[in-house]
């Protein structure tokens, strides 16, 4: 067990090492790191300065040490826009993006999870149908075009949803759908096939033989045998489908978070350093994530606890 | 004589069976798609780029205001939609298979000699596999488009970084099994050399697999280029890319709706009629991978 997680923790700080460096060889193929770096509006003592703080005049090597030295600090540079600390801009919009992330997780939690095990109860019945229907027109809708759809619905036709901006729990009802909307349609497949498979085994007749009520046999006895691939496997389709999903919804929303910060500041300004700061951290949340996953994982399955 | 009449029966519905079977619209769609993209300059209109400040926002012919000369009407700079639909098709398919061509060699190469081998090397694949794996590659995608500028190139590699993982872990995988089968001892014993095992006896037996993962991720390639495209850090903007088009219309849903919807909708069915077919030849060709 414990070289077990060991052996995952290694394997995400490798992770992070091999985006890190990346992110730094990308800037240095792209030819001079200084009009990257500094964006096309600094001075000549801005650039003089970031030439010393990233020690850009001397060898790759050098520049490398410091640069990995710089993110261990948490020290990204500044916004080329507003020459504050870029990873202080990150974090201000860290906390809108969390509140949607969460919400977005309970929605698909409330969600997949129910329809999934009514789908494996009721095989083969009008809402097992209709659930899979669902799932495989879901997976073909690209989420960002869904978005725009729902603008027009709901914002334009309807008008019973503002269009952008984060203001009362009604500005959180599309972002949420648009997040959510693959990790739905995944998680629920994932449910429902192992539910079935979970049905079908010895401890559920067995549980029925006991004359246990229905509800108990499916919730009790059912899903807690099913959570084990669903939790994990799950947790794994999530944070993928969740971080581009927020990367999408904040931008098509004008969501005050960490995503649409990231697009708007590569495309619209150039922002480097920001978008270095944000694309870091993002990292480093994912790989933390799928690490944490990894030890659940490990402590549900009691063949690696024990190992 | 009834068994001579029953029997031409049985033979006539076992080929008729199958062919039911056949997804056949899914396919249509997808051979209706590939024609688009090899005929567009022959079935569009008009320009995908060329634009007429004069017919901003026309809406689709069947609406009050539109003209059948822009079947679909136009954009926000008077661009033919029809016609930036046909051609998106271009660039949708050029992208996704060339990157699901690089990404998908790459990773058979590198999994198959590593599965059959096995020992130090699989088990470095297989490490890199999980590194790959558990990279957040359309973020990579977005700090590309920041250094190196938005390009074909850019999306090809980005979507190669996701694919080529997923397919040395199949791979590998199925290398696996087959070389516990037992004509593979027999080729050994006979005495063909590895590359022959390899060539020779164990890849043709990934085909079927490489298929039903193929058909799957060209739908994902597809979904990920418009994803980045939508984004402004994918294909270019002038370029007709069905994603660049949804973002086009992105702030004139409410009063121009039709120009969001229409790239949106070739989307749609792109991807679900590879998914439909995909799902068709895994249940055909791999029942194993049904789980995955």
């Amino acid at each position: 067990m414990g070289r077990y997680i060991l052996g995952h923790i290694v394997q995400a700080v490798f992770t992070m090492w091999i985006v890190v460096t990346l992110v730094f060889g990308l800037v240095r193929l792209a030819g001079s790191p200084v009009d990257i770096l500094a964006g096309e509006l600094a001075s000549r003592e801005q650039v003089e300065a970031l030439k010393q703080r990233f020690g850009l005049d001397k060898p790759l090597h050098v520049q490398y040490g410091m640069y990995l030295w710089g993110i261990l600090r948490g020290d990204f540079g500044e916004s080329v826009i507003t020459r504050e600390p870029a990873m202080a801009e990150v974090l201000q919009r860290s906390w809108a993006s969390v509140q949607l992330g969460a919400v977005a997780m309970v929605f698909t939690l409330a969600m997949a999870l129910p329809i999934g095990v009514y789908a494996a109860v009721y095989r083969g019945r009008r809402l097992d149908r209709l659930a899979s229907a669902f799932g495989i027109l879901g997976q073909a809708v690209p989420p960002f075009w869904l978005g725009i759809l729902l603008i027009w619905l709901f914002a334009g036709q309807l008008r019973w949803l503002p269009a952008a901006g984060k203001s009362g729990p009604a500005s959180f009802v599309m972002p949420v759908i648009v997040i959510s909307w693959y990790a739905v349609a995944g998680i629920m497949r994932l449910t429902r096939s192992t539910m079935l498979d979970v049905l079908d085994s010895e401890y559920i007749k067995l549980a029925r033989i006991k004359g246990l009520p229905e509800h108990s046999v499916i919730w009790k006895h059912g899903l807690k045998n099913a959570a084990i691939p669903v939790i994990t496997y799950g947790a794994l389709i999530f944070v993928g489908l969740f971080l581009v999903g927020s990367v999408v919804a904040e931008t098509i929303f004008t969501w005050p978070g960490v995503g649409r910060l990231i697009i708007l500041q590569s495309v619209r300004f150039r922002d480097f350093p920001v978008v270095q700061a944000a694309v870091i951290f993002i990292c480093f949340l994912y790989v933390t994530v799928n690490l944490f996953v990894d030890i659940l994982y490990s402590y549900l399955d009691p063949r690696i606890r024990r190992a | 004589m009834q068994i001579a009449i029953r029997v031409p029966a049985a033979r006539v519905k076992r080929l008729v069976v199958p062919l039911r079977q056949v997804p056949v619209l899914p396919l249509a769609i997808l051979l209706l798609l590939v024609l688009t993209a090899l005929l567009a300059p022959v079935l569009a209109p008009g320009s995908p780029t060329e634009q007429n400040l004069g017919k901003r926002l026309l809406p689709p012919a069947w609406v009050g205001g539109g003209s059948w000369d822009y079947p679909l009407g136009t954009d926000l700079f008077g661009r033919d939609i029809l016609s930036r639909v046909i051609y998106g098709a271009r660039i949708s398919l050029m992208i996704s298979m060339t990157a699901i061509g690089v990404g998908g060699l790459f990773g058979i190469l590198v999994a198959l000699p590593a599965g059959y081998l096995g020992g130090r090397v699989d088990m470095l694949l297989m490490r890199a596999v999980d590194v790959a794996l558990s990279i957040p590659t359309i973020l990579i995608g977005i700090v590309l488009a920041v250094t190196l500028g938005p390009s074909y190139e850019a999306v090809i590699s980005v979507i190669v970084l996701f694919v080529w993982p997923r397919y040395a872990r199949q791979v590998r995988g199925e290398t696996l099994a087959i070389k516990q089968r037992d004509f593979i001892a027999l080729a050994k014993i006979a005495g063909s050399s590895r590359a022959r095992i390899l060539i020779v006896h164990i890849f043709p037996n990934l085909v079927p697999t490489l298929l039903v993962l193929s058909s799957l991720q060209v739908g994902a390639a597809i979904i990920m280029e418009a994803t980045l495209s939508f984004l402004g850090v994918g294909i270019p903007p002038p370029a007709p890319a069905w994603g660049v088009m949804v973002a086009d219309g992105k702030d004139l849903v409410v009063s121009a709706w039709w120009v969001s919807l229409f790239p949106g909708i070739a989307i749609l069915l792109t991807v679900l009629s590879l998914n439909l077919l995909g799902d068709w030849l895994r249940d055909r060709l791999d029942p194993k991978l049904r789980q995955v």
